[in-house]
C-alpha cells in the first residue's frame, strides 16, 4: 500500500524518469533477447508476405508479385471432394483426443517424476523423452516390429501361443484410433511433462510442508495444491495446442501407418492428403493454400478460446 | 523505437535494392546477347558458332556452363576431377568451363525448382522428376529455336538424335528439350525369375532362347503353370513379389499425360479411357487375388516397401517383374546377385512419355544460351566427354579390355570408385560412350531396333498440363493410393473392389478430368497434324 499511495504523489518528470529507469534496468535482458527476436522475425514475420502465394497463379517469371491473381481456386481442392469431411474429421478428432490425453498423462507423469527424490530420477526422465527425439520413419519400423503380419511380435509372440488368428494389423482400420493414440503417448508425453515438471519444482514447498502439518494426504497435496497451482500452466498449454489443432503430426499419420490405403479412413488427415495429392504435381499455390487455412482455423481457434478462457477467469487467459 | 524503424527500413531498403540490382545485371546481358545474335544472323551459320567460340577464347574470359542432372547417391567424390578434365576439354575445344551440379534423387525435384524458382545459375538441366511440362509451364526452359539457336549453334544434335523424338519434345509446337540416347520403348509383360529355382522344378529354360535373344518369349498361361510348380517345391519361399509397377507392365495402354487417371487403351486410337474399368485391369486383379490367396505373396507386401529384386536377393522370394529392354538380363542379374532367367508374355511398346520424360533443356535464365547449346551439342556428338560423363576417367575409373569393353580399372571397384553414377541413360548420348564388360557389344545397335520396332502410340510426345484440373488430380491421387495397392496385390477381392475404386474415383472427378485430358489431346492432333 505504502508504494502505490508513492507513486501516486510522483510528479510527471519523475514518472519519466523512473520509466528510463526501469528501461535501463532492463537493457541487458533486451540485449540477450535480441538474437531471439531476430530470429523470430526472419523465420515468422519475414515469410509472411508469402502468403499471397495462396491466391496467386504462380509462375517463375512473374516471381511471387509479378503472377496473376487466382482468386481462391487454390482451396478449392481442400473442400471439394468427399474426403474432405474425413480429413477434416479425422484431424480435429485426433488432435481433441491428443489434447486431452497428453495433458493428463504429462501431468500425472510430472506429478510421479516430481515425488521421486532417489538418483534413478534423471534416469527415469531420459528413458521418457527419448522417443520424442527418434524420428517418426524409425518409430513406424519399431510400431511394424510389433505390427507385421508375418513376423511382428504381437502376432507371433503373443496372438500365436494364444491359439489366436494373425490379425492383419495393416488392414484393419478398427485398431487404428487406439494405436494411434497410444504410439503418440509414447512418443510425446516425455516432452510435454517437462513444463510441469519444471513449474511443479518452482512451487513454494511450504505450501506443501503447512499442508502435511495439517495432516493432509499425499492425494490431497495433490489434488489440492499441485493441481490448482498448475492451473495456468495448464491453460496456456492447451490454449497453444488448440492453435495448432489443424495440423496433424505428419510423420504420426503417415509413416506409422505405413501408407496403407486400408486404412486411409481413419489415418488420412489435412497434412498427409496434401502430401498425397500434391506430391507428383508439386504446385506450391496449392499447398500454400492449405498452410493458410490451417493457420488461420487455429488462429481464429485461438483467439476464441482464450476469449472463452478470459470470460471464466480473466487471470489465467493468455491475452 | 524510431531508430529500430530506421534499421529495419535500411535492411529493407538494401535488401530491395540488391535483388533490384541482380535482375537489372542480368536483364541487360540478356539484351546484349540478342542484340549480338541479331548482328550475326546474317552470316554462314557454321561460322557463327565457331565465331562464337572464337570470340571466347580472343577474350580470355570463359564462361562456366552448369549442368544439373540426378544420380542415385549425390555427386560421387570423383565429381571435383571428372569436372576439372571436361572443362579443360571444353576449354580447348569451346572456349567454356563447365561446372557439374549433381544432386540426389530424393531431392533433386526439390533444389531444381528452387534453384530455377530463385534464379541460381544453372544453364543445363535435365527435367527428370522436375516434370518436363511442369518446367516449362513454369517458364524454366528456354524456347531452344528461338533465333534458330539450335539449328545454328546445335545442329549436332538434331542430327544425331531421331526427328521423331526431337518433334516429341516439342510443346504446342515448341521445343523446349531435347531427348537423349536411350530406351524409349518398355518390353511389356517381362517376369524375372531366380534360375536356382527354375532348376529346382526341373524346368528347362535353357533350350528355350531363341537366337540372339536374352529374354523367353512365353505365354501367361505357362508363367503361371512356373508358378504353380514353385510354389509346390518351395512352399517356405514367396513366388512373386508384385511392386507398384505391376500393371504399367503388365496391361498395354498409354497412360497419357504422365497419369493414370484418364488412358489410351488402345493405342491406336486417341480416345481417353479409364483403365480401372477395363477388362485388363479386371483379369490382372483377379490374378492378383487368387496368388494372394494361393500364398504366393507376402502378407507384409502392402506395407513392405523392399524393391522385388531386393526380395529375390534376400531369398524372400523368387520371381518380380521388370520393365524390359536390351540388356536388361545382365543389369537384373547385377541387382539380384544370382542367375536369373528373363521371361516375356507381351509386345514391346512405346508410350507417349516415353520420348520427353527426362529431355535436357537450357535455363531460361540461361545468360550463356549460346554457351550452354554447344556444350550440349558437344555432349552428343563426341565420344571423349561423353565416356568422362557416363564412365569417369581412363585408367583411373576404367580401363579397356582387349575384346573391346571397358572395366574397373585396377584397385577399382564398385564401392571404391570416384565416379560410378549409373545415370547413363539420362546422359546425353550413351550410345558413343563405351560399352561395360558383360553387356553385348552390339547393345546400342539393338537398342535402336527394339525402338524403332515397338509398337508406338499415336499420341507420342503428348503432354498434359493438368492446372485446370489440379483440385481433381489430387483427389483422384487420394483416392488412387488408397485403392490401387490392394487390389493389385491380391489383398481385396475384386469383385467388391474395383466397382468401390472406380465408384470413388468417379465421384472425385474422373469425368473431368479426361474430358479435360480429351480436349486437350484433340487439340494437340490438330496442332501436330497427327492425323495427315
Amino acid at each position: 500500500m505504502a508504494e502505490t499511495t508513492g507513486a501516486l504523489g510522483l510528479t510527471a518528470a519523475q514518472v519519466k524518469s523512473k520509466k528510463m529507469k526501469s528501461l535501463k534496468r532492463f537493457i541487458p535482458i533486451y540485449v540477450m533477447a535480441l538474437p531471439g527476436l531476430v530470429y523470430l522475425f526472419i523465420n515468422n514475420y519475414m515469410p509472411l508476405p508469402g502468403l499471397v502465394l495462396a491466391f496467386k497463379n504462380y509462375n517463375v517469371k512473374g516471381g511471387i508479385w509479378g503472377s496473376p491473381w487466382a482468386g481462391l481456386s487454390n482451396f478449392k481442392y481442400l473442400f471439394a471432394t468427399q474426403d474432405a469431411f474425413i480429413i477434416t474429421r479425422n484431424t480435429i478428432c485426433y488432435n481433441l483426443t491428443f489434447i486431452v490425453i497428453n495433458t493428463f498423462c504429462a501431468i500425472a507423469v510430472a506429478i510421479i517424476l516430481s515425488e521421486i527424490t532417489s538418483k534413478a530420477k534423471k534416469f527415469y526422465q531420459s528413458a521418457i523423452l527419448l522417443p520424442h527425439l527418434i524420428s517418426a520413419v524409425i518409430i513406424s519400423y519399431l510400431v511394424y516390429a510389433f505390427l507385421s503380419t508375418e513376423n511382428g511380435f504381437i502376432n507371433n509372440a503373443i496372438l500365436k501361443p494364444l491359439g489366436q488368428e494373425f490379425i492383419s494389423w495393416y488392414t484393419e482400420k478398427k485398431y487404428w484410433p487406439f494405436i494411434l493414440v497410444i504410439v503418440n503417448i509414447w512418443k510425446s508425453v516425455g516432452y510435454s511433462c517437462i513444463i510441469y515438471l519444471s513449474t511443479i519444482v518452482g512451487f513454494d514447498k511450504g505450501y506443501y510442508e503447512a499442508a502435511a502439518i495439517d495432516g493432509a494426504t499425499k492425494w490431497q497435496q495433490i489434488t489440492r495444491i499441485t493441481i490448482p497451482l498448475l492451473k495456468p500452466t495448464i491453460i496456456m498449454l492447451v490454449l497453444m495446442s488448440v492453435g495448432r489443432i489443424f495440423y496433424s503430426d505428419f510423420g504420426l499419420f503417415y509413416q506409422v501407418p505405413r501408407n496403407s490405403g486400408a486404412l486411409y479412413s481413419v489415418t488420412n488427415t489435412i497434412d498427409t492428403y496434401v502430401y498425397r495429392g500434391l506430391l507428383e504435381l508439386g504446385d506450391i499455390t496449392m499447398s500454400a493454400a492449405a498452410g493458410f487455412y490451417q493457420s488461420l482455423v487455429g488462429f481464429v481457434l485461438v483467439l476464441s478460446a482464450n476469449l472463452f478462457v478470459r470470460k471464466i477467469d480473466r487471470d489465467s487467459a493468455l491475452f | 523505437m524510431k531508430k529500430i524503424l530506421v534499421l529495419i527500413l535500411s535492411v529493407v531498403l538494401s535488401v530491395v535494392s540488391l535483388a533490384g540490382c541482380g535482375s537489372g545485371s542480368s536483364n541487360t546481358t540478356g539484351k546484349e546477347t540478342d542484340t549480338q545474335e541479331a548482328a550475326t544472323v546474317a552470316e554462314d551459320n557454321l561460322s557463327l558458332a565457331e565465331q562464337a567460340i572464337a570470340e571466347r577464347k580472343e577474350s580470355g574470359n570463359y564462361p562456366t556452363i552448369v549442368m544439373a542432372f540426378l544420380n542415385w547417391t549425390g555427386a560421387p567424390s570423383g565429381t571435383e576431377r571428372i569436372q576439372n578434365l571436361i572443362s579443360a576439354y571444353t576449354e580447348e575445344k569451346l572456349g567454356i568451363h563447365v561446372r557439374l551440379e549433381i544432386l540426389d534423387s530424393s531431392s533433386y525435384s526439390q533444389q531444381m525448382t528452387l534453384m530455377l524458382a530463385s534464379g541460381e545459375q544453372v544453364d543445363l538441366f535435365n527435367a527428370v522428376y522436375v516434370g518436363y511440362s511442369s518446367s516449362v509451364n513454369k517458364g524454366y526452359c528456354l524456347d531452344m529455336e528461338e533465333n534458330d539457336l539450335i539449328q545454328t549453334y546445335g545442329q549436332g544434335i538434331l542430327d544425331t538424335m531421331n526427328d521423331v523424338y526431337v518433334n516429341a519434345c516439342r510443346i504446342n509446337g515448341t521445343l523446349y528439350g531435347v531427348p537423349q540416347q536411350r530406351d524409349m520403348a518398355i518390353g511389356m509383360g517381362g517376369y524375372v525369375i531366380a534360375a536356382e529355382y527354375l532348376d529346382g522344378i526341373g524346368y528347362d529354360y535353357a533350350s528355350m532362347y531363341t537366337e540372339g535373344s536374352e529374354f523367353i518369349q512365353t505365354t501367361p498361361e505357362e508363367i503361371e503353370e512356373i508358378f504353380e510348380k514353385l510354389h509346390e517345391t518351395y512352399p517356405n519361399i514367396y513366388v512373386f513379389a508384385p511392386q507398384e509397377s505391376f500393371v504399367r507392365n503388365s496391361v498395354v495402354y498409354d497412360d497419357i499425360g504422365g497419369d493414370v487417371f484418364g488412358v489410351l487403351m488402345d493405342m491406336n486410337k486417341l480416345e481417353v479411357s479409364n483403365v480401372y474399368s477395363s477388362e485388363a485391369f479386371k483379369a490382372l486383379c483377379e490374378k492378383a487375388y487368387e496368388w494372394n490367396q494361393a500364398g504366393y505373396i507376402s502378407r507384409d507386401t502392402l506395407t513392405d516397401n523392399t524393391t522385388g529384386a531386393a526380395q529375390v536377393k534376400a531369398g524372400t522370394a523368387m520371381a518380380y517383374m521388370s520393365a524390359l529392354k536390351p540388356g536388361i538380363a545382365a543389369q537384373e542379374a547385377g541387382i539380384v546377385g544370382r542367375d536369373i532367367v528373363v521371361f516375356q508374355t507381351s509386345e514391346n511398346i512405346m508410350r507417349s512419355g516415353a520420348v520427353a520424360s527426362m529431355p535436357w533443356c537450357i535455363s531460361s535464365q540461361s545468360e550463356n544460351q549460346t554457351a550452354a547449346m554447344q556444350f550440349l551439342e558437344l555432349c552428343y556428338t563426341d565420344p571423349y566427354l561423353s565416356n568422362l560423363l557416363c564412365w569417369g576417367e581412363e585408367e583411373v575409373e576404367y580401363v579397356k579390355t582387349e575384346d573391346g569393353h571397358i572395366t574397373f580399372a585396377d584397385g577399382v571397384d564398385a564401392q571404391s570408385t570416384e565416379w560410378y553414377n549409373n545415370v547413363n541413360w539420362e546422359m546425353p548420348n550413351q550410345f558413343i560412350a563405351e560399352i561395360w564388360e558383360g553387356n553385348d557389344l552390339a547393345i546400342w545397335d539393338k537398342m535402336e531396333k527394339f525402338n524403332n520396332e515397338a509398337n508406338v502410340t499415336k499420341a507420342l510426345g503428348f503432354t498434359f498440363d493438368n492446372s485446370s484440373v489440379t483440385s481433381e488430380y489430387s483427389a483422384l491421387k487420394n483416392v488412387y493410393d488408397e485403392y490401387i495397392y490392394q487390389l493389385i496385390y491380391g489383398f481385396t477381392n475384386p469383385e467388391t473392389g474395383i466397382p468401390e475404386m472406380i465408384n470413388k474415383l468417379e465421384v472425385a472427378g474422373l469425368q473431368k478430368y479426361m474430358d479435360a485430358k480429351q480436349t486437350a489431346l484433340e487439340e494437340w492432333e490438330v496442332s501436330n497434324k497427327i492425323s495427315e
